[in-house]
């Protein structure tokens, strides 16, 4: 590790004080109003006091995570992607937001006071499903850090331009090379599929299995065990998805390489739906005697129709930035990039621009020059 | 750059083409779900016609109207109501198919539920119970519905038992009120019979045969129609040949008769009884019955008419402590007809009371016309029978 890397030389504290606010807002103001808003709810309906006091321990760990969160978080941002200094405070405040949660749930008793207000609710399962999602975070600065150390490198000067890659003989599975993802675009995609399709519909099913079995009816019983259905298929489709969206993410677009994985997912997204649509047709026939069929397949059909459209929209994608892609030497698809490329466009543009208006007014000048000879000439003849 | 721009424009159009899709879905569902969540749509049960059964051609039809509000945003459509009928066994016995209706949005639409059951699809076993014995029946109801640009169907399914019947019932055949009658060279025996029927046979014609035969093998019948109601008292006139008559009327006949009830082409039930005319042993078991009609009263119990009338008979001692049958027949001179049977303990100096129930226009006829009506007791105990009959026309007095 460098240590001149934390050199104030590379900091900048606009860009840190916007990382911060960012921080301070998601670790500590939502949380810290949310919770008040609870205290004022409690008081106003005149709630039980251990939620209260609940309530106030967990104001108090969002108060002590959410200020040193801000903190890394100002650090983070200060520095520049690629260096070690930003990896540091990045990694550090990943971690710190692990802990942070864990520490949310108090030894148990969050867990406890919700148990004795509502009903049984397992947190730690709940946190056992965040804590995948979260592992991935922790991994993203590593990927931040791996995909721009290059480009800080060569923009600081340590470390010479690589040479722009030629299209000559770049065949589609060439699209396939490691050197054109970006781990940290990967990872984030991944970790937001992960969420999306895995985690946030296992927590829902949780929650309501909770909510279920607090009733203490024997009419629920084959809507748990359908819960239980679905949530093996959660995991089975939402996992390979994930997995899918990594790559899709870690390729630019107009590769092949995003394309295909991109495809794969719709159709598992499709058959997805299909699944958590209970196929379109929700069975109720637990109360003696009666049974309701609900046959909704054809608006279940009609949000696939709808989805579908993704792939024609991701064989547009290919289409439209695969020459763009190609023209600018196979490049990874990272932000700073892809300004720099279009800043680059818009001098070059701004260029082509001027030289016409030069060629354009000394055409004229000539014209004019041309006139003012004929006029001459035609003064000295009369 | 420019050019640049408008190649990505097809990108950034299927983009908004699937948000608008998605969005129109979600408008789609949402405008589904809250006219069901806002009390939009709703039933409404019409108090006053409360499926009425009627009976056609073989078909038990019964109609519920019932008003759909739909303050939703889309039609409904194809509202069906079916019922399925089905024995113990669950074996499908008969299958009543509504017509679908559409309900349009916006609207209060008049729906009727209707239910037939057709008789002739069932076996004629069941048929027959049906009718004479009344059973229980496990029938299914459907409903189903589509809704949401008919993207949305929806399935009720409903199961229980019903009791049906029975429709028709106490066929009894009178053999104690059986009269010998002599035509010229004729013979005849008078046998009358009663049965009660369902409102909703009302005027279905039924056959009705009525067979004598006497210990020395003679045998008689007649066949007659009736027409069904709600009481129903006829006489079979059954012709006999001069011996058999004179065995009947001399006692030494030991004849049976038996009145069998055909309806619905091959479904019947019978009675019989034993013929007692002339000879006989001993006094009469029961003696001087005689009608009360003075201590009768009539009770207004808030809208529901009773008139109490009671009568009284002595009882030969060796009978007392037995049961006998009465029938009390009530009519007034508009047509009102009604009647009652009960059973009677004997005792030596026995009093018994009739309880009538008497519609709101016979109770008005006799309370504020002075109606004269015309009221018969008759009584049957082993083989005798009685009768004391009375017009009478003074004002009853209505207790509370």
């Amino acid at each position: 590790m460098n240590i001149g890397e934390f050199d104030k030389r590379h900091f900048s504290l606009v860009k840190g004080g916007m990382t911060a606010v960012a921080h301070a807002l998601k670790y500590l103001a939502i949380p810290y109003i949310l919770f008040v808003l609870g205290l004022m709810v409690l008081a106003g309906q005149d709630g039980p006091q251990r939620v209260g006091d609940l309530i106030g321990e967990l104001q108090t760990v969002v108060l002590i995570f959410g200020i040193v969160l801000t903190v890394l978080g100002f650090f983070k941002g200060a520095y520049p992607k690629g260096s070690y200094s930003r990896f540091m405070f990045g990694i550090t405040a990943s971690v710190l937001v692990i802990v942070y949660v864990f520490s949310l749930l108090l030894n148990g008793r969050t867990q406890e006071v919700i148990s004795r207000e509502a009903f049984e609710l397992d947190l730690n399962a709940i946190f056992v499903l965040y804590f995948f999602p979260a592992l991935l975070a922790v991994l993203m600065p590593f990927g931040e850090f791996a995909d721009h150390r290059r480009p800080w490198l060569e923009k600081e000067g340590m470390l010479e331009a690589r040479p722009v890659e030629e299209a000559g003989d770049h065949h589609f599975y060439h699209d396939f090379r490691l050197r054109y993802g970006s781990l940290y675009n990967g990872l984030k995609l991944g970790r937001s599929t992960l969420i999306g399709f895995v985690v946030i519909p296992l927590i829902i099913i949780i929650v309501l299995k909770a909510g279920f079995s607090s009733l203490n009816v024997e009419e629920v019983d084959s809507m748990m065990s359908n819960l239980d259905d679905i949530s093996a298929y959660m995991v089975m489709l939402g996992l390979p998805m994930a997995a899918l969206a990594f790559f899709k993410g870690f390729y630019p677009k107009g590769s092949f390489s995003r394309f295909m994985p991109a495809v794969v997912m719709v159709l598992i997204t499709l058959y997805w739906i299909w699944v958590l649509g209970l196929e379109g047709r929700f069975v109720f026939d637990s109360i003696e005697e009666i049974s309701l069929v609900l046959d909704y397949s054809k608006l279940l059909m009609l949000i696939m129709v709808g989805t579908a459209l993704w792939i024609v929209y991701y064989v547009l994608e290919l289409l439209l930035y695969r020459p763009e892609w190609r023209a600018a030497g196979f490049p990874k698809d990272l932000r700073e990039e892809r300004k720099a490329r279009k800043e680059a466009q818009r001098k070059a543009k701004e260029e082509r621009k001027a030289a016409k208006e030069r060629a354009k007014e000394e055409k004229r000048q000539a014209k004019e020059k041309a006139q003012e000879e004929k006029k001459a000439a035609k003064e000295k003849k009369e | 750059m420019y050019l640049r721009s408008c190649m990505k424009l097809p990108l950034v159009a299927t983009r908004l083409g699937i948000v608008a899709f998605k969005l129109m879905v979600a408008a789609i569902v949402v405008l589904s779900i809250l006219p069901l969540l806002t009390g939009g749509i709703g039933l409404d049960l019409e108090s006053g016609n409360e499926g009425e059964m009627t009976y056609e051609n073989g078909v038990i039809h019964a109609e519920m109207p019932i008003t759909v509000r739909n303050d939703g945003f889309f039609d409904i459509n194809d509202l069906t109501v079916s019922f399925t009928f089905m024995n113990e066994d669950g074996d499908v016995l008969a299958v009543s198919e509504g017509e679908p209706m559409d309900i349009p949005s916006g609207k209060e639409t008049e729906v009727a539920i209707e239910l037939n059951l057709d008789l002739f699809d069932l076996d004629r076993e069941v048929r027959s119970d049906l009718i004479f014995n009344g059973t229980e029946m496990m029938f299914e109801t459907e409903i189903s519905a589509k809704y949401t640009l008919d993207m949305v169907k929806l399935s009720v399914e409903a199961g229980s038992d019903m009791g049906w019947g029975p429709f028709i019932s106490d066929l009894q055949v009178e053999e104690w009120n059986a009269q010998p009658l002599e035509e010229g060279d004729d013979r005849y025996v008078v046998v009358p019979f009663s049965l009660r029927a369902d409102q909703m046979l009302d005027g279905l014609e039924a056959l009705v045969v009525t067979e004598y035969r006497d210990q020395d093998g003679y045998y008689g019948n007649v066949t007659q129609a009736v027409l069904l109601s709600q009481q129903v008292y006829e006489s079979a006139k059954i012709p006999l040949s001069q011996e058999a008559y004179g065995r009947l009327t001399n006692g030494t006949a030991n004849a049976t008769v038996r009145t069998t009830l055909y309806v619905l082409e091959d479904c019947f039930i019978y009675d019989e009884g034993q013929l007692s005319i002339g000879g006989g042993g001993g006094g009469d078991p029961i003696m001087n019955l005689q009608l009360q009609m003075g201590s009768s009263n009539l009770q207004d119990l808030g809208g529901s008419y009773l008139l109490r009338i009671p009568f009284s008979f002595q009882t030969d001692p060796s009978h007392q402590g037995q049961y006998a049958d009465a029938f009390i027949e009530y009519s007034d001179s508009h047509g009102f007809y009604t009647n009652v049977n009960q059973q009677v303990y004997l005792e030596q100096d026995g009093w018994a009371w009739a309880q009538i129930w008497l519609s709101q226009e016979a109770y008005d006829n006799v309370y504020f016309n002075s109606e004269t009506v015309h009221v018969r007791v008759t009584m049957n105990y082993q083989y005798w029978s009685g009768y004391s009959e009375q017009d009478y026309n003074e004002p009853w007095g209505v207790s509370p």
